[in-house]
């Protein structure tokens, strides 16, 4: 007996992502066993396999996308940072005459000092 | 000289106009930038005119640089004064294909940094960061003044001190 079909419930975080046009395409390799998994996981919830891919990678995405953005550096990393605050370079020539540039082109409305 | 004013993207600006000829940084500014901003992913600063409409663009994002907790753990004895410092990404950067060359660009990043700077009097935060796509890219970033986290450059992210 085929599955009913139930229409597609975003989770509220999901819901930015489902409103809108799905008008990309995305090709991707996956294992035979789990294409085969996901489209029986699918048919369970009643959804075609792009209805659930959208849910579930929507419903994933919306909350990593909002997590605020994380380096993770290498301890050499660090030091060259902390080095690099405690004594900043002096300005090149280039970002002088950009500088310059900047406040010539932007006006009022530069955010240069 | 070219004569812009650097605001916040809104609905209003004709970004369709802007095609700097980076087919990933055009979808982005065309399609992107405006539901990303209303999200709080990032701010999409525009350079404009009503004559030009959108001329080029940047956005930025906060950023936070942490010492790989697992290295440091290893090493333990490496005596760093802080572990996590907070700053800025200079995220996308682009500018029409008709007005590149004219250091349209470069002033671009100069207005990055002095958004930056104003941040950082009221928020925080302590460099600006990029993460150039190409050893060109890095370059041209080096010649601004950022400087490479990593000595051997196999990623190219840089910094740049806000002081």
């Amino acid at each position: 007996m085929k599955p009913r079909r139930r229409p597609v419930i975003a989770s509220t975080t999901a819901t930015p992502y489902l409103d809108l046009k799905a008008d990309e395409r995305q090709e991707l390799r996956l294992p035979a066993l789990l294409k085969d998994h996901i489209a029986r996981v699918a048919a369970q919830q009643g959804s075609s396999v792009s209805e659930y891919m959208l849910r579930v990678l929507a419903a994933d995405v919306s909350v990593e996308i909002a997590k605020p953005i994380e380096w993770h550096l290498s301890a050499p990393e660090f030091k060259v940072l902390l080095d690099l605050l405690k004594n900043p370079p002096p300005e090149t020539k280039y970002m002088a005459a950009a500088r310059a540039r900047a406040k010539k082109i932007f006006g009022a409305s530069s955010h240069v000092r | 000289m070219i004569r812009l004013i650097i605001e916040l993207l809104t609905a209003a600006h004709e970004v369709a106009v802007c095609v700097t000829g980076d087919s990933a940084i055009d979808e982005y500014l065309h399609r992107l930038a405006l539901a990303e901003q209303a999200r709080g992913l990032a701010a999409v600063h525009v350079a404009t005119s009503e004559a030009l409409g959108v001329v080029g663009f940047f956005t930025l994002s906060p950023l936070s640089l942490r010492v790989d907790e697992n290295l440091e753990r290893v090493l333990a004895t490496t005596g760093l004064p802080y572990r996590q410092l907070g700053g800025y990404l200079l995220g996308r950067l682009g500018v029409d294909k008709d007005h590149q060359g004219k250091g349209v660009g470069a002033a671009l990043v100069s207005e990055a940094i002095g958004i930056a700077r104003a941040q950082q009097t009221t928020a925080g935060g302590v460099f600006l960061a990029v993460d150039p796509k190409t050893t060109e890219l890095a370059a041209w970033y080096r010649r601004l003044g950022f400087a490479p986290l990593e000595p051997n450059q196999r990623r190219l992210r840089m910094v740049f001190p806000l002081r």
